[in-house]
């Protein structure tokens, strides 16, 4: 690990002096790690659009660089700063989109006036236990978090999973015959 | 992946080398001495209290001046750290500014309800107010532009932070000169005009960073 680590030093620092074919290396190595790092805080689908972000911000800040301290920190705080930027940017986003409900109108009465869907759901449930019904309920249908649904019933939140996955099961089950 | 490996195949063909940022040491004796020669030149203008040598034989405002000193040096030293996105593995020092302008505006707190000293000088009622806090302002000016200007060559991760340092130094070095020139001891004054809105200043300075120090 620490040669590795000391590898992408000497790689960077030769790259900061010019040699191209040792920062590309340099990139390559550190590609997965930011991935890693990205792929934990962040999204699947947004990890290959940040981990490329990072790269350009590492090129964009390379000057801030003088080869006489760890580079790690350094790599992190930038990681980290792209990250937040993401993070923020996406939830001004999400702040600033909205749903017209005019636009629902034809939906709307659709949907509460339609009963097939909550039938076909009974019929699907039929003969799963009760309580694993209300557990794929209030997960699937309301939309609950297994951590939620464990504090509503007074169960564990692992416990509610294990429900949940024998209840998709005997569904599934059911749909194969 | 493929887009991955373009992208670091075109970043690694970029054929301009950095000219790598200079040492923080250097930037802060570069800077300190811009502001110090800006405060002198500020402080000439505006002269110094006649009262100067019995004021520094109060021990409280030997403190308060002190206080002002650290607040200018630190601010720049955290301005400059700032610069580089891992503040040059030192990210504590960050907190410092803060820190030595909440022990200001303790001091200051305290002043107000200890029984006044002799020494201290009492404005008239009437006297000048806003004025105060817009000299501070608009001496700011110029230094809080200079340092703005070489917190953009660096490549700051903490923006708001960093505007709120470049703008803490150069009130700081205001609310000094001001401090010196002034013949007003009252603390709900310096509170009111010159405490009160440097930090209004600093938290317009962290606003403006956001966005002036986007990379």
């Amino acid at each position: 690990m620490l040669d590795k680590y000391n590898e992408s030093t000497a790689l960077f620092r030769s790259g900061l002096e010019g040699n191209r074919e040792d920062y590309a290396r340099f990139l390559t190595a550190i590609t997965p790690l930011l991935k890693r790092v990205v792929g934990r805080r962040l999204a699947a689908c947004d990890v290959e659009d940040v981990t490329q972000e990072i790269l350009i911000s590492i090129h964009k800040a390379r000057h801030t660089y003088d080869g006489l301290r760890p580079l790690m920190p350094w790599l992190t705080s930038i990681a980290k700063f792209r990250m937040s930027d993401h993070l923020r940017k996406y939830y001004a986003q999400m702040q600033h989109q909205t749903v017209d409900i005019h636009e629902l109108e034809e939906i709307l009465p659709h949907v509460t006036q339609d009963g097939d869907s909550d039938e076909y759901i009974e019929e699907l449930l039929d003969g799963v236990p009760e309580n694993h019904k209300r557990i794929l309920t209030l997960m699937h249908v309301q939309g609950y978090t297994a951590k939620e649904v464990g504090v509503q019933m007074k169960m564990k939140e692992s416990a509610v999973k294990v429900a949940a996955h024998r209840a998709m099961k005997k569904i599934r089950e059911k749909f194969e015959k | 992946m493929k887009d991955t490996q373009t992208l670091i195949n075109y970043l690694s063909g970029d054929a301009v080398l950095p000219k790598a940022l200079r040492s923080p040491q250097y930037w802060v004796i570069r800077l300190l001495a811009v502001l110090v020669a800006y405060g002198v030149a500020a402080q000439l203008y505006l002269g110094l209290r006649p009262d100067l040598d019995v004021q520094l034989t109060r021990p409280l405002f030997v403190v308060e001046i002190g206080l002002l000193v650290a607040l200018l040096l630190t601010s720049v030293l955290a301005s400059v750290l700032a610069m580089y996105p891992d503040a040059y593995q030192k990210p504590k020092l960050l907190r410092l500014p803060y820190v030595v302008f909440l022990v200001l505006m303790i001091l200051v707190t305290f002043q107000i309800f200890i029984p006044l000293d002799g020494r201290m000088v009492m404005p008239l009622p009437g006297g000048h107010a806003i004025e105060c806090a817009l000299c501070i302002g608009a001496g700011a000016l110029i230094p809080s532009a200079l340092i703005f200007a070489l917190l953009r060559k660096g490549a700051s991760v903490h923006p708001l932070a960093a505007g709120s340092f470049a703008v803490l130094a150069a009130t700081s070095l205001g609310c000094l000169t001001l401090r010196l020139a002034e013949t007003n001891d009252s603390m709900m004054h310096l509170a009111s005009w010159h405490y009160l809105p440097t930090l209004l200043f600093t938290i317009l300075g962290a606003y403006i960073g956001q966005y002036l120090l986007k990379w």
